[in-house]
């Protein structure tokens, strides 16, 4: 496959996406395009990275859907705000050849996520200019992959049985949807098998950059505006770290990452751990991210902050933080245009012990990877 | 409030009430009369005469024969207590994209659709159907009702009505609103790169335009420069100035009162913008970077007595008086 960068004129990437989908062998090439860090992504709108993304993951209907490629069409679905990507994971589900009970639940997640904020899409081409030959829904997608799935989807029956009940709650073509999908899954409940578990043969995180260790040269500054070092504030106990930046429009990704820090706090306090561990954010956007935005965005979502507990912008060295986690993030030319969920636990040097990356994670698991450190060389509550 | 207050406004209020409510049964019984006369007489080449059940307000809006007064009074009045709302919706959004409408009677139905689409829950099953209706007024004949649909949709962050704007100002489309507008309704969204854009709105825009198009260079680090720019711009008008002020404040608070400094204390620039940056380093500037450079303090004594700007030299007093009263009270910093 020719290099596609950020220079690519977007229906070259089409062009070429679509050249795989008629050549199933090549379906790699597809995967190799999902990272958020690759340099298709680089010096484009946000706008330009949706439309891209989800007509290469509706690609993976046609080619098959590659187990490498699953963690990216979990996290479309379950942290997607923008219904043409949404619409291209539901599509790329029906690509899956093993057993597919386990994206139910995302499915799920997508339609409660949606519901409010759907809209009229098409892959019919790419690009499509309205009004579209072949409109459809992202929720009208996610039902139809659902009812696909037949007996894998039992456990979504109650739930659509409910939205069934509730016509008052979407539009007509949706409704017929569910309906379908309803339908669809009983039929299949009468021939089928019970379902399977695909998920011990599914990978379902990333597959990450395994982070490089040694010191990182790399200045930071605080909410408060306080000047500290990488290695300064993570270094003497164990750490939790995530990143976001304040002007990101996704609800379930950067302001539902900093609330569950938030969350992680708390929890550190009722278990009288609040001086055992730091916890950190630190923004992709530097430049624009003033300590003051930094301050007000942890403080709306219940941060409190302290000396263990502070958010940081780099004023050097972001390359070589974003190198060392492997950072899933990439900019158009004023922002942020495409990231990943990312948290990280540090151990008291500051290096990796555990990442939860690209899935929605929860405080108490994280909490939970930070006190196994704790066990495994308790540390005391002073910094060195 | 006394008793006999009490009981003079409570009669006032029943008389207003009693008012509106016969005013409203007068309104309903005209309507039922127009709605009846509209179902016995259809004109020729129209569908069937409605349903006799249905309700007058809907048969009145739905009839083009009607004058277009009436209609529209029937859609600014429209109300829950008219009509079924999921029938109102429909009859609106039939209205709003019959292209052999009259304008103002489809520009009507269009923000009582707008009004209709806050009640979010009861308006969703329309949802899909109001999305496509705006979407198709991006290419309509009228130009007041595809400046309105593209602003909502502009709002909305839609990515169809994003592609159109993006394409017209590219050269590779029809712009469906004026240039300008164009621009201002693309930077709605601040992930979509429009610097380039807006510095354009800013070298050729109106006054008001060059206003909102500093404002919106304010979510764009890389705009700092500029935007010190058209603050020092002696050339430029006070407002468009003083936005471009609050825009570099956002993005970069050490640089701006660097320049509100040089400003306020030259004596040879507008006397509203000067007091503006006095203003602004009083009440939002970082004290210690405030107060604590003598030098500026030394020259805003000179300020405080320059009586050919004697707004300005009030400004002067007041922050440099501001700055003791700190001293006197330490626990209120």
């Amino acid at each position: 496959m020719t290099a596609l960068d950020g220079s690519t004129p977007e229906e070259d990437v089409a062009a070429t996406i679509d050249a795989i989908r008629w050549t199933p062998e090549r379906r790699d090439e597809l995967v190799s395009l999902l990272p958020e860090n690759v340099p298709l992504y680089q010096g484009r709108t946000s706008a330009e990275v949706t439309r891209l993304r989800g007509y290469l993951l509706a690609a993976f209907a046609d080619t098959g859907l590659p187990a490498a490629a699953v963690p990216y069409v979990l996290e479309a679905l379950e942290s997607g705000h923008m219904p043409y990507e949404v619409a291209g994971a539901a599509i790329a589900v029906r690509g899956f050849e093993g057993p597919a009970a386990e994206f139910v639940p995302y499915l799920l997640r997508a339609a409660r996520n949606l519901t409010g904020a759907d809209s009229t899409v098409s892959f019919e081409a790419y690009d499509p200019r309205w009004p579209y030959a072949q409109p459809t829904t992202a929720l009208a997608e996610v039902f139809r992959t659902i009812g696909g799935l037949g007996a894998e989807a039992a456990t979504a029956l109650p739930e659509l049985d409910r939205l069934a009940e509730e016509p008052e709650r979407f539009p007509a073509p949706v409704l017929e949807a569910i309906q379908s999908a309803r339908e669809a899954i009983r039929a299949a409940q009468h021939t089928a098998e019970a379902p399977h578990s695909c998920c011990n043969e599914v990978a379902l995180v990333d597959a990450s950059e395994e982070p490089a260790g040694g010191t990182l040269d790399v200045e930071l500054e605080d909410q408060d505006g306080r000047a500290e070092t990488f290695t300064g504030f993570f270094g003497g106990k164990p750490s939790v770290v995530a990143f976001f930046y304040t002007r990101c429009d996704n609800p379930y990704k950067c302001s539902l990452t900093v609330t569950k820090l938030a969350q992680i706090q708390e929890l550190t306090r009722e278990r009288g751990l609040e001086h055992a561990f730091r916890l950190a954010a630190i923004t992709y956007d530097p430049e624009f991210d003033l300590p003051k935005r930094l301050k007000l965005y942890g403080s709306d979502r219940g941060v409190s902050f302290g000396d263990d507990v502070r958010f940081f912008r780099t004023t050097s060295g972001f390359d070589r933080l974003s190198r060392r986690f492997g950072l899933g993030v990439n900019y158009g030319s004023s922002t942020v245009n495409r990231h990943r969920i990312e948290a990280y636990v540090l151990d008291a040097s500051g290096e990796v012990a555990d990442s939860f990356t690209r899935l929605q994670w929860e405080p108490e698991e994280v909490l939970a990877a930070a006190e196994a450190l704790l066990v495994a060389a308790p540390y005391g509550s002073k910094r060195p | 409030m006394s008793d006999q207050a009490a009981e003079n406004l409570k009669q006032e209020m029943e008389r207003e009430l009693s008012a509106a409510e016969a005013a409203r049964e007068r309104y309903l019984s005209e309507l039922a009369e127009t709605a009846s006369t509209s179902r016995g007489a259809p004109p020729e080449g129209r569908e069937a005469a409605p349903r006799g059940d249905e309700n007058p307000a809907l048969t009145v809006l739905k009839d083009k024969t009607l004058p277009e007064e009436t209609r529209v009074e029937v859609i600014n009045r429209l109300a829950a207590d008219l009509g079924d709302f999921d029938d109102v919706v429909q009859a609106l959004l039939t209205v709003v994209q019959d292209t052999e409408d009259a304008p103002r009677v489809r520009l009507a139905a269009l923000h009582r659709l707008g009004s209709a689409a806050f009640l979010v829950v009861p308006f969703r099953p329309h949802e899909q159907a109001y999305e496509q209706a705006l979407r198709n007024l991006i290419t309509d004949a009228d130009p007041r009702l595809r400046e309105t649909a593209v602003s909502i949709l502009a709002v909305r962050r839609d990515s169809e009505v994003q592609q159109v704007l993006l394409d017209g100002l590219q050269g590779k489309g029809t712009l469906p609103v004026e240039r300008e507008r164009a621009i201002q309704l693309l930077a709605e969204d601040d992930h979509l790169d429009n610097l380039p854009w807006l510095e354009e709105l800013y070298q050729s825009g109106s006054e008001d335009a060059r206003q909102e198009a500093v404002r919106l260079m304010g979510s764009y680090a890389a705009a700092a420069k500029t935007l010190e720019g058209v603050l020092r711009d002696k050339d430029e008008t006070a407002q468009v100035r003083q936005q471009s002020a609050a825009s570099l404040r956002n993005l970069a608070p050490e640089r701006f009162e660097d320049v509100a400094k040089e400003i306020a204390t030259d004596t040879a620039d507008d006397p509203e913008v000067r007091t503006a940056c006095l203003h602004t380093l009083q009440h939002l500037g970082d004290r210690g970077r405030v107060y604590g450079d003598a030098d500026f303090v030394g020259r805003l004594e000179d300020v405080g007595q320059d009586e050919s700007a004697p707004q300005v030299a009030e400004g002067a007093r007041n922050l440099i008086e501001y700055g003791r009263s700190l001293e006197r009270t330490p626990a209120d910093r």
